[in-house]
């Protein structure tokens, strides 16, 4: 909310010398955050000031431009040229000498006002409008200043002003007016406040006949009052109101409109005025039916529904409460009797009406929050001495007030016990009835127990707490100790966290570089790493209103994540990529549950380098991949195996995609699966060269990580080797010789040392050389012993792979 | 010319031996070469052995100065022997300049380094680290933390609401990590609480130098008896000592939050500039950085997990890691963050 320092001074007396940065903490630290400080005519400087217009002369050579004599306070009027066609004798105006600092309309630059002939007529000085003041941008025609402005005054007196901007919280419907800040500000800096004038409206007042009010249901209209005003002057308002509204941010539009702007925002109380000639009938307060429509003032047409407040007179619609008025009862440039509206309706249903139909303003701003029902008087009173003021209008009925239900207000008990268990500072009875007491409260003490009764505007306090915090801010945080927690510390339930840290710690140390990328994807991308019908079966979550097309899903996976990272990275020049990102995927269930699954992926592609760090044409391939992630494993100390993934099923999304593949598991339980990415899949994603990809359930892995193995310990006996090597089929796997062999008794580690094709061997043969290492943890095994356990492991090998010892 | 005296060839001698030494590599080399120059069958003896071939009026002379060549090459011999063992060669010597054979390297994304100091500190305060649901049930995000719907409160949440329901419930991406504040005391039917709880939230916003459709926050929740917003204070203090520096202050000033009563906004003072410098570019002058929301858990929470308001009090906490990782590693634009740029990632 813009507030006026100006304005604020009606109410407030506020120092003329205040530190207006300071003035703001303060308000901030105790109230409502100050988030922007304007100053207005902080560029106008001594050489602009008010004058009047003497004189105004036609141009000799120009129909458009006039030559205007201006006293502006010097020895001498002025004549300079102006072209605006508002100008008239004995306007008081905003005058720039040569030398001051205008705005530029066309750029907004501030440039130096120099003398100029214009059209042959030598003009030492500018009469300037909103614009060229950086006040606004209207430019088509002068600034016209009240009256009572004194001549020769600098307008950086008469008009220059500071404007915060200040961010209310959304419980404090009270600190949306003036009259509410200030009653804030002079709390917190001790200021007296001074109350705007009033009307009480003459009662008995039998005119023209009271207007008929109905409330169909007080849930949704606590209070509705009606009065009406006749012969109302109706056209610009004074200038000093002008000043005020656009100084809040509020377009000026006539007389009438401006007061109840003016009204809500000094007071915070929105008003409505209806032209009382459009009206038909009785006032109703009613939802609206399914068959209704209304045009608002704005000229847009809403179908309504029973979700919907209205005020309705016997043809029906006519506002939508609290929201917008329609266009058939607005006060037009020819109204000059008015209904005036001020009520207060249910917060909720005017936030949506206001949401539904994208009609935020400023009156369903304030209503939406829950104004004090108490205010609806006091606007009243106050509008109707304005526009008796201002307007020259008399009340041709009675205050109609239909308050059938007014709110019982909380009475809270606290003690001073009370507040230091919250705030752990004691604070004193007396300096509790102070600060209570300047914020309005009302209270009843009785042997240091307090009865407390918050303000009417204070509808946000309703319990001790409230109360708790009115107390601090004002005290100052500053005053409060900072002591630790003194209690017992809880069980520690971390356990899976730091597992999770310390697998990202190991494949850092293996050589990844961890990255975080964005949870949301296309379905499109999703099913590059998918197979084909997956998506169909198993939609992602999707947002209703994605920022960007490209971020609409939650991914089901992290594989295009990685690939899009991996691309990006090659494209900046990176040789050498290994990248993995430990998050969740969100998968949705049958059930109306979902879950979210921990994943780390990773990626490897790249190309080999030289001694020097020139890539050669070598490239990262699988095994360089699967170095990597054993690294990676074995910095967890993992006791975990590779088994091939059976290609029985091409459709499976683990290995989807993979030209090549093998599962890692611990004790039988699949964790996470290594693959050769298929080229036609990298190449969608831009890259060009083969890549990698480890796709690992996090869960599963900490699971592991938990089952810790009892360490082996290794005696001092010696060690017995032995190298063999056999001939088998060409497809058998290596991994099923080593596990044959690790199978077998007293056998300390099993290593291939070298795989050889080729003659003198068959094209389906292989021979797969291996070291055979055996220890016995008590004693020394003997030569006959080794020969005993090799033909066990010989004739197994040749039971199990038909393959046969080379000799 | 003049023919070459005996005494000149040993002269001619000695500089052939010693030349040959200098081109031994290893000890194999040396060996040779002592057993050519300086062993029995060696030139040295040879020469020695020579002597008596002399006119008797050179011999003393000869003699003496084959004796001192031996001496001089014995000399060398221990010398290169030394410096073969030690792998100091006087020729071809390593140019400990050039670089070293590459090796990938890896580390952790900066957002996760800052993440982890930011726990580091509340486990040592005793706070247990957990983690909760990114997509949210409405009344978790919103309706248990007292943000009704059509409460004007909602809006300083913009929602990335989703297609998808959950027992006729909205799903939404959380906005914050506070729902983890309910989910737990419904866990837990007994405070003492101490939690911290990492995790990605998201927020329907534009992107600009400041701000992230998707961010990481920390929460805190700590629930017992006698708990206060000094120990709120004392809390945040310390964590700001641990993070930014042992001088580092703390300032509260009031805030809103519907879950707190009251509400605070922390701020430290500039570990950079002290609060001295006008365009200092961590605090922009100010002197403060306003790092977190703060306050009182407010007793209608406390109540609805199943404790008694009037004995236990609590207070919770929220704080972005991107705006501490920004204030920290001196990063100006958020965006760095998700760009996964490696030469900005390799640098943390």
């Amino acid at each position: 909310m813009f507030v006026s320092l100006d304005w604020l001074r009606e109410y407030l007396d506020i120092p003329t010398d205040i530190n207006i940065d300071e003035f703001a903490d303060r308000i901030t630290a105790a109230s409502a955050e100050v988030e922007g400080i304007r100053a207005l005519g902080a560029d106008w400087g001594e050489l602009i000031t008010v004058g009047q217009v003497l004189e105004i002369n036609s141009h000799p050579d120009a129909d458009k431009l006039r030559l205007a004599t201006v006293d502006h306070g010097a020895d001498t009027p002025s004549t300079v040229v102006c072209g605006a066609p508002n100008l008239a004798v004995d306007q008081k105006i905003a005058f720039a000498q040569e030398g001051a600092m205008v705005t530029n309309p066309a750029n907004g630059q501030l440039t130096k006002l120099k003398k100029a002939k214009i059209r042959g007529i030598e003009s030492s000085g500018m009469v300037l409008s909103e614009a060229e003041l950086g006040l606004s941008e209207a430019h088509d025609g002068i600034l016209v200043l009240h009256e009572s402005a004194p001549i020769g005054e600098t307008l950086k007196n008469h008009l220059g002003d500071i404007i915060l901007d200040v961010h209310v919280w959304p419980n404090r419907p009270d600190m949306m007016s003036m009259l509410g800040i200030s009653r804030e500000i002079g709390t917190i800096l001790d200021l007296p406040l001074a109350e705007p004038a009033l009307t009480t409206p003459e009662e008995n007042n039998s005119l023209g006949g009271d207007p008929v009010i109905k409330i169909a249901d007080t849930d949704d209209c606590r209070r509705y009052s009606g009065i009406v005003i006749e012969n109302l002057y109706n056209g610009p308002s004074p200038k000093w109101l002008q000043t005020r509204l656009n100084a809040a941010g509020v377009r000026s539009i006539n007389s009438i409109v401006d007061i109840t702007n003016y009204v809500m925002m000094e007071i915070g109380q929105p008003l409505h005025a209806f032209d009382l000639n459009s009206l038909q009938g009785a006032i109703e307060i009613r939802r609206a039916k399914n068959t209704e429509q209304i045009v608002t003032i704005d000229g847009e047409t809403h179908k309504l529904d029973e979700e919907v407040l209205v005020i309705a007179d016997s043809s029906g619609p006519i506002a939508l409460a609290g929201v917008m008025g329609g266009a058939k009862t607005e006060v037009t440039e020819s109204t000059t009797s008015i209904l005036l509206e001020a009520a207060h309706f249910n917060p909720a249903l005017i936030r949506r009406c206001a949401q539904r139909f994208n009609l935020h303003s400023e009156a369903s701003r304030r209503f939406e929050r829950g104004l004090s029902s108490d205010l609806v008087e006091h606007a009243a009173h106050r509008a109707l001495n304005l526009y008796k003021v201002i307007c020259g209008g008399a009340q041709n009925s009675n205050f109609v007030d239909e308050y059938s239900k007014p709110p019982t207000r909380p009475s809270i008990a606290i003690t001073p016990q009370d507040i230091e268990r919250v705030l752990g500072i004691s604070i004193g009875s007396s300096e509790i009835t102070r600060i209570l007491d300047s914020l309005g409260y009302a209270l009843d003490e009785q042997n240091d127990c307090f009865e407390v009764v918050p303000p009417s505007w204070r509808t946000d306090v309703e319990i001790m707490e409230d109360i708790a915090e009115d107390i601090v801010r004002l005290i100052g945080y500053d005053n409060l100790p900072a002591e630790p927690i003194s209690g017992p510390i809880p069980l520690w339930e971390s356990d899976d966290s730091q597992r999770q840290d310390k697998i990202i710690d190991s494949f850092c140390q293996a050589g990844f570089q961890e990255i975080i990328s964005y949870s949301l994807t296309t379905a499109e991308q999703l099913s590059k790493v998918l197979p084909d019908g997956h998506l169909e079966n198993y939609p992602p979550m999707s947002l209703q209103y994605p920022l960007s097309s490209e971020r609409a899903v939650l991914r089901t996976s992290l594989r295009h994540s990685l690939l899009e990272t991996a691309s990006q990275q090659l494209k900046e020049d990176t040789r050498q990529v290994a990248i993995f990102e430990m998050a969740p995927i969100y998968l949705k269930n049958k059930s109306d549950h979902h879950t979210e699954k921990q994943m780390l992926c990773a990626a490897v592609l790249g190309h080999e380098l030289d001694r020097w760090g020139q890539p050669t044409d070598i490239t990262f391939d699988f095994f360089r991949a699967k170095g990597l992630l054993d690294s990676a494993l074995a910095g967890l100390r993992l006791d975990y195996k590779y088994v091939e993934t059976s290609n029985s099923d091409p459709s499976a999304e683990v290995t989807y995609g993979f030209s090549n593949s093998i599962l890692v598991c611990h004790k039988g339980e699949t964790f996470g699966v290594i693959g050769d990415v298929r080229a036609d899949i990298a190449n969608e994603f831009g890259i060009e060269i083969p890549v990698t990809l480890i796709d690992i359930d996090t869960a599963v892995l900490i699971q592991a990580l938990n089952e810790r193995n009892i360490p082996h310990i290794g005696g001092n006996t010696p060690v017995v080797e032995h190298d063999i090597s056999v001939i088998v089929d060409k497809a058998t796997p290596a991994n099923n010789l080593i596990e044959i062999i690790e199978s077998a008794p007293l056998v300390k580690r099993v290593e291939i040392f070298d795989i050889y094709e080729g003659e003198p061997f068959n094209e389906n043969e292989k021979s797969v050389s291996l070291r055979i290492q055996w220890q016995a943890p008590d004693r020394t095994l003997t030569g006959g012993e080794v020969q005993t356990f090799l033909a066990k492991i010989l004739k197994n090998i040749k039971q199990q792979t038909g393959g046969i010892m080379r000799t | 010319m003049s023919e070459a005296t005996p005494l000149d060839m040993i002269k001619t001698s000695l500089d052939q031996a010693k030349q040959r030494l200098e081109l031994a590599q290893d000890s194999d080399d040396l060996e040779a070469w002592r057993l050519e120059v300086l062993g029995r069958q060696g030139s040295v003896t040879a020469m020695m052995r020579g002597i008596g071939e002399l006119p008797p009026e050179i011999r003393k002379e000869f003699g003496k100065q084959v004796n001192l060549a031996r001496k001089q090459l014995e000399s060398a011999y221990e010398d290169a022997t030394a410096n073969i063992n030690t792998g100091n060669h006087s020729s071809d010597a390593l140019d400990a300049t050039l670089p070293g054979t590459p090796t990938l390297r890896g580390g952790l994304h900066p957002i996760t380094v800052v993440r982890r100091q930011i726990l580091d500190v509340f486990t040592r305060l005793g706070f247990t680290t957990v983690e909760g649901p990114e997509v949210e049930q409405d009344s978790y995000n919103f309706g248990k933390l007292r943000i009704p719907a059509d409460h004007p409160a909602r809006d300083m949440w913009d929602t990335f609401w989703l297609n998808e329901q959950n027992s006729d419930e909205k799903l939404l991406l959380r906005t914050h990590t506070s729902p983890m504040q309910i989910r737990y005391m419904e866990d837990h039917p007994t405070p003492p609480i101490r939690i911290a709880v990492p995790g990605r939230c998201y927020r329907y916003e534009a992107t600009d130098a400041t701000h992230e459709w998707m961010l990481e926050q920390v929460e805190l929740l700590a629930i017992d008896k006698g708990i206060t917003l000094a120990n709120l204070k004392g809390t945040l203090q310390e964590w700001a000592r641990q993070m930014f520096g042992a001088k580092r202050k703390i300032m509260m000033r009031h805030s809103y939050f519907p879950f707190v009563e009251p509400g605070v906004e922390v701020a430290i003072d500039c570990f950079k500039c002290d609060g001295s410098e006008r365009d200092c570019g961590i605090c922009r002058g100010s002197g403060w950085l306003e790092l977190l929301g703060a306050g009182m858990v407010h007793p209608d929470i406390i109540r609805d997990a199943g404790y008694d308001p009037t004995i236990y009090t609590g207070f919770a906490a929220g704080m972005g890691v991107e705006r501490i990782a920004m204030v920290l590693q001196g990063v100006t634009d958020i965006r760095h963050y998700h760009s996964n740029r490696f030469s900005f990632l390799s640098q943390f």
